[in-house]
């Protein structure tokens, strides 16, 4: 364990072109927390989370992920990530297992799967459920199912954060549930998660910390207060968001 | 039908080495070699056989050569077509072509004697690591940039032969349409350069090319340097473009890089077998069309598409049937502790 935090944004600014879309935006995640990122659609959630992943560089301030720069950062491993739909081409002909390997990429670089690697992408596989589908084709997999097939793959790569972007989209309410109680298993092991997302139920039932973003940040604290604050309205400009299940 | 059966063996190396004198001979030399040993291989079958078409060494060459044609296209077709870009091959065979026209103009011009293979390589190298960065500038493959740049090449190779049309003219035919018979020593020998390439980098390199083929964004998450293997990946397409031209010629070598990975991507359940079918299915249409151009005296590079898109078809077919079959009493999702417990405690 070191002291700094997981992921650490200092004034961070970045724009596509001469407008920002992330302005002055400074955000610290320790070990071991659980916080998610609302805001409505073109709030810069995506570009954010890109810019923690060290996929874009800040055009001002400085983005660090374990205490290193974050486009420098190499230790691909200790990073897990879950888009809201893998790009991979429908016809691909791939199975479950084969996905959840490369998680184990980062490690052996050219070389191959030792056993002790195999071994641990069967336990990635049985810690998300999914052992009796591995060898199934991943695009025979429902939404949940195959979101599950990519957390196995974080975990195979012995993750310790764990990076989702609305990670639910097109995943069917049942499975949904079932999505956060496997999230919060994990960040009971210890694992931290940064969670981008549009489902504020979900937000509001499981995560601690609530970041709440629009092109500036808005709202940092703990769940129970975001949902009693105005930071809702000023972020979303409407009251009335969370109005049904509040 | 066995003519001069016996004496052919001992006039083989003679017949390889002496149908080159470039300046390149002594690299290939090796290659040279394996080639004699090659044909030396194939007259004993003729002889133990009696099949036909085994008794000339030119055949022995074709074949060759279509043989590693069926392992290199389909080995980097696959990462191309799961990656929706079976176009770029059209794209680099048409700069090869560009590329092909350079190098006669050079040899008409300057009297250099190197194959315009060799030519065809450079340019459709410089092509593809072209087309790789303009997309890495625009953040995408776009088919615009990618037809402005098969145009270019076609343009600028009809340009250069018609140039010279007097000497040149000869022969253009064998590039676009592909030929069995003038498999040269030397091109057979390049194309076996090529093939070691190709397969000794896709094997080096098949984690990474997997992850940033199946996942762009997460293979970079991990560490991967995406626009590097892409880098790679397109110049491997130009190497396997102009070397499987010499049979398959200009029009048709995209095929090979496309149809038999389709084929495969119906019959296959993982990643793993789709490389192995896509390579047994090209294979298959490669034998069977380079015998059936033979017999039939008709175009290989033709023929052999046909039968592969024959084969494609047939895999079609077979890929419904597998699902029909697979009446799939689907498992549950293993509960998250339970499991977690079980497995994590060896």
């Amino acid at each position: 364990m070191t002291d700094a935090p997981v992921i650490e944004l200092s004034d961070v600014t970045f724009g596509y072109t001469a407008t920002p879309v992330i302005e002055d935006v400074s955000l610290a995640v320790d070990a071991g927390e659980y916080v998610a990122v609302v805001g409505p659609n073109g709030s810069g959630k995506s570009t954010l989370m890109e810019l923690v992943l060290g996929l874009l560089r800040p055009d001002a301030g400085t983005a660090e992920l374990f205490g290193e720069a974050a486009t420098a950062f190499d230790d691909g491993g200790r990073l897990g990530y879950v888009a809201q739909q893998a790009s991979a081409s429908k016809e691909m002909p791939i199975t479950v297992r084969e996905v959840v390997r490369m998680g184990r990429y980062p490690h052996v670089g050219f070389g191959r799967l030792s056993a002790a690697d195999e071994a641990a992408v069967e336990r990635a596989l049985a810690t998300v459920g999914m052992s009796a589908f591995a060898n199934r084709r991943i695009t025979e997999l429902s939404g949940g199912q195959r979101q599950r097939a990519f957390i196995a793959r974080a975990l195979a790569g012995d993750a310790d954060l764990l990076v989702l972007d609305e990670p639910t989209v097109g995943v069917d309410a049942e499975s949904v549930d079932a999505f956060y109680d496997l999230l919060e298993t994990l960040h009971d092991d210890g694992i931290t998660v940064l969670l981008i997302e549009h489902d504020l139920h979900a937000v509001a039932e499981h995560v601690d910390r609530v970041v709440c973003l629009n092109r500036e940040v808005y709202f940092d604290g703990p769940t129970s207060e975001f949902v009693e604050s105005d930071a809702l309205a000023r972020t979303f400009g409407t009251a009335a968001v969370l109005g049904e299940s509040a | 039908m066995t003519t001069a059966a016996g004496a052919v063996p001992s006039a083989t190396v003679q017949s390889v080495l002496s149908q080159s004198s470039s300046p390149l001979d002594p690299v290939l030399a090796p290659f040279y070699w394996l080639l004699s040993l090659w044909s030396e291989f194939l007259f004993g079958v003729h002889e133990a056989t009696g099949i036909e078409l085994l008794q000339y060494a030119f055949m022995h060459r074709a074949i060759l050569v279509g043989l590693c044609i069926g392992v290199m296209a389909p080995l980097i077709g696959t990462f191309l077509v799961h990656r929706q870009l079976a176009l770029i091959g059209d794209a680099l065979a048409h700069t090869a072509f560009a590329g092909v026209a350079i190098g006669l103009f050079l040899n008409a011009v300057l009297n250099l004697g190197v194959s315009p293979y060799l030519t065809a390589v450079i340019v459709a190298v410089v092509a593809a690591l072209l087309i790789e960065l303009i997309s890495e500038a625009t953040g995408a493959y776009n088919d615009v940039s990618m037809a402005i740049v098969l145009s270019t090449g076609f343009a600028l190779g009809t340009v250069l032969i018609s140039l010279n049309a007097g000497g040149l003219a000869v022969g253009i035919n064998q590039y676009l349409f592909g030929n069995l018979s003038t498999v040269s020593a030397e091109n057979a020998a390049i194309l076996l350069v090529l093939f070691a390439v190709i397969v000794g980098t896709v094997a080096l390199t098949r984690n990474q090319l997997l992850y940033v083929t199946f996942d762009e964004t997460a293979a970079a998450v991990a560490g991967i340097d995406v626009n590097w293997y892409n880098r790679v990946m397109v110049m491997l397409t130009a190497l396997v473009v102009v070397g499987a031209m010499q049979i398959m010629g200009v029009i048709l070598v995209a095929a090979m890089l496309v149809v038999p990975v389709a084929g495969a991507a119906q019959v296959s359940r993982s990643f793993g077998e789709s490389l192995l079918v896509s390579v047994v299915l090209a294979e298959l249409a490669v034998t069977l069309g380079i015998a059936a151009s033979y017999y039939g005296e008709a175009t290989a590079g033709g023929v052999i598409v046909l039968v592969a898109v024959g084969i494609y078809v047939a895999s079609v077919a077979v890929g419904k049937a597998q699902d029909r079959r697979r009446t799939d009493a689907t498992p549950e999702v293993g509960s998250i502790d339970e499991t977690e417990h079980s497995t994590s405690s060896d």
